[in-house]
């Protein structure tokens, strides 16, 4: 048999009885293939032996349908499919709150630092009234971030206001900020 | 809430594209209908690439999760079935890299594009000959035997039924190189048969 199938091999085309078989050929292969089966009996030999082998590999390997699965497994998937999504969300929740407390952080800090002689004018009373608003809470984190502002002031005041560049960019930073945290309100209700 | 849009028919009447835009909305019974339908299959064409059944069943679970989180992502150039074979394909061969089962059979490729079978199983003794009487089981050891890349392709086509076209798309081969291995994987399955003394095949 075995030296059979090798004999085969080289001279017939028993890769094309194959995908003959499975009904895959295109129709030119198809029409070639049979003429060659006419006058080849080795093939057509060939062609029966694997039509019985597929049909009986087919026939076995097709049980698969009733496969045994625990009880409950499409119950645990589904369960498990829709907590795995939550906590794939979070890392990125967490990431842009991340980002908004650095933003605001990254603003606040020498804008308080420069006195309000070097602040354009509008833009001072604005953060002077937000600033009275929110001065218990601040000083309270004031008083913990003391230290670092203190470094930051000397140094951040003169990079923040001392050009215009450096203005738009903190002004940017903190304008998507603001997006960033619009977002993920939005996002957080959807999927309540 | 917002794939309400269905009318209420029956949900097992449902295509898998319907099913889709059900789960999109993130509906429940959308989702868990398309598990219900491939978890069989899916679990069974795994299993045998594996050869463990409990591997088997959290790999079937890690693709359904796939599944679940880019079904945004489904778009409808692939049937459903094709895609989430071409998921189950990808993580059935990163089971086997990490466990390294068999990873010289799944990476081993001859110059001219064929495997070889890596491991000889011993002849039957006369006792397991007759134990393994059963077609099925015969054929179980044989599918074993094969390497993974030919072993892939034999349930693909044989046990969940796909065309030529759908396995090329699943295992991202050219439809020729489809053509060609499964004619050598089934060639490899008549030899293995002969070799253990099986005849009439």
């Amino acid at each position: 048999m075995t030296s059979k199938i090798s004999q085969i091999k080289d001279q017939c085309p028993s890769g094309e009885i194959s995908a003959y078989i499975d009904g895959e050929l295109s129709l030119a292969d198809e029409l070639n293939l049979e003429e060659h089966l006419s006058v080849c009996s080795i093939c057509v030999a060939e062609l029966n032996g694997q039509k019985t082998f597929l049909s009986a590999l087919s026939s076995s390997l097709e049980q698969e349908k009733e496969f045994e699965l625990p009880k409950n497994f499409t119950k645990t998937i589904v369960a498990t499919a829709e907590s795995t999504v939550t906590g794939l969300r979070r890392p990125r929740e967490r990431f842009s709150a991340v980002l908004i407390c650095t933003a605001l952080f990254l603003f606040i800090l020498p804008a308080l630092g420069s006195d309000s002689e070097s602040l354009p004018a509008v833009f001072g009373i604005a953060l002077e009234k937000v600033a009275a608003v929110g001065a218990f809470v601040w000083r309270l984190m004031f008083s913990v971030s003391l230290g670092a502002a203190v470094i930051a002031r000397s140094v951040a005041s003169q990079i923040f206001f001392s050009s215009y560049i450096s203005f738009l960019l903190f002004s940017g930073l903190f304008g998507f900020s603001l997006f960033a945290c619009s977002r993920m309100i939005l996002r957080g209700r959807k999927s309540s | 809430m917002t794939a309400s849009s269905i009318a209420p028919r029956n949900i097992r009447e449902l295509t898998d594209g319907e099913l889709i835009v059900k789960a999109i909305g993130r509906s429940e019974d959308g989702f868990e209908e398309l598990v219900r339908r491939y978890q069989r299959p899916i679990t069974g064409y795994v299993f045998r690439m594996l050869g463990d059944y409990e591997s088997a069943l959290d790999v079937t679970q890690e693709v359904f999760i796939k599944v679940y989180n880019s079904l945004e992502r489904y778009s409808s150039e692939y049937k459903f079935s094709t895609w989430l074979y071409r998921i189950a394909h990808n993580a059935a061969i990163d089971n086997m890299r990490r466990n390294s089962i068999n990873t010289q059979s799944i990476e081993t490729e001859n110059a001219d594009g064929t495997y070889q079978l890596q491991i000889e199983s011993p002849r039957p003794s006369p006792e397991q000959d007759h134990e393994r009487s059963e077609w099925r089981t015969e054929i179980d050891a044989v599918v074993k035997r094969l390497p993974a890349p030919y072993r892939e392709l034999i349930l693909l086509r044989h046990s969940q039924d796909l065309s030529y076209d759908e396995i090329a798309a699943i295992t991202n081969l050219p439809l020729g190189t489809v053509k060609n291995r499964l004619f050598r994987a089934r060639e490899m399955m008549r030899e293995i048969f002969v070799e253990r003394g099986f005849s009439g095949i």
